[in-house]
């Protein structure tokens, strides 16, 4: 039986939607409501990306919902947190399917190209060039003298304990000072357009 | 500082791993929720957690889809909640 919309989810609390959909629990008519607002919610993403199947889609979500139960803290409410994994597992199967699909007509030769051969070689040295200029750069503009010592120590080999004394700091702030010179380092990479494939590829690692 | 090319290359894997500054999309996926309803409060979005969202976000062109359909949902009060 479809349920009465406006005896929907506001009326329950986040802990009564998880002592209902548990096993075991008296998860009909919750069970009944969180479907009926997942078909609306994913019904509304097939339509800006069609070729899965509702029904399948909200089953598979129902699931992955029970499943992850434990995983909802509490934090927000249990209606956004259970979109969410919808919408994780809805994707999925959209990406999935569209990686699934073989090439059409309207790709081009380039396309046939195996990034591992050769040409595609050049292209990895032109990126890693790039990728090793922004590095030097954000070692020489964004990290302080510290963060520049601890990072060059722990590429040359220096144990930690050499570092600590080194910079007269306690196995915690080092690893702290490591930390936030490589998120800077992330960050400018970031920045330059360098994604962490990119920087795997270039360097085959 | 100069760097040997292979100093660069064990430092730029070793950037590419410096995954403790963000979370997995597994572990975003349980933020999102708090992320999204957050979104407008800008004490809230200013924790840790809600960086550690939009970054990963920022990185992630998946998760990035998955928290604009979000924001689209919750926005429009259809996920069930008060809008």
């Amino acid at each position: 039986m479809q349920p009465d919309s406006a005896k929907w989810a506001p009326e329950r609390t986040n802990e009564d939607w998880v002592a209902a959909l548990r096993p075991g629990g008296a998860g009909g008519e919750a069970s009944g409501e969180l479907r009926a607002l997942l078909e609306g919610a994913l019904g509304k993403v097939l339509r800006m990306h069609p070729g899965a199947n509702l029904d399948d889609l909200v089953q598979a979500a129902m699931l992955r919902i029970v499943e992850k139960l434990d995983r909802f803290d509490g934090r927000s409410r249990f209606t956004t947190w259970a979109h969410a994994v919808a919408l994780r597992v809805a994707m999925n199967e959209i990406r999935g399917q569209r990686r699934a699909q073989p090439p059409g007509g309207s790709v081009d030769a380039a396309s046939d190209v195996d990034p591992h051969d050769g040409a595609p070689d050049s292209m990895d040295k032109l990126q890693r060039d790039e990728i090793i200029e922004v590095l030097h750069r954000v070692i020489e503009t964004q990290l302080t003298a510290r963060q520049r010592s601890a990072i060059l120590g722990e590429l040359r080999g220096r144990s930690r304990a050499d570092l600590c004394k080194e910079l007269e700091t306690e196995p915690n702030a080092l690893y702290k000072l490591l930390h936030d010179a490589r998120h800077k380092l992330r960050i400018g990479l970031s920045e330059a357009g360098v994604t962490d494939d990119d920087v795997t590829g270039a360097f085959g690692f | 500082m100069k760097l040997t090319p292979e100093e660069i290359a064990r430092l730029a894997k070793k950037t590419v791993e410096a995954k403790p500054a963000y979370v997995n999309c597994e572990d975003w996926l349980h933020m999102v929720g708090e992320y999204v309803e957050a979104k407008g409060s800008e004490e809230k979005l200013l924790t840790e957690r809600m960086l550690m969202v939009r970054q990963h976000a920022a990185d992630c062109p998946d998760c990035q889809t998955e928290l604009s359909l979000l924001q689209d949902l919750v926005d429009q009060g259809r996920t069930g909640g008060e809008a």
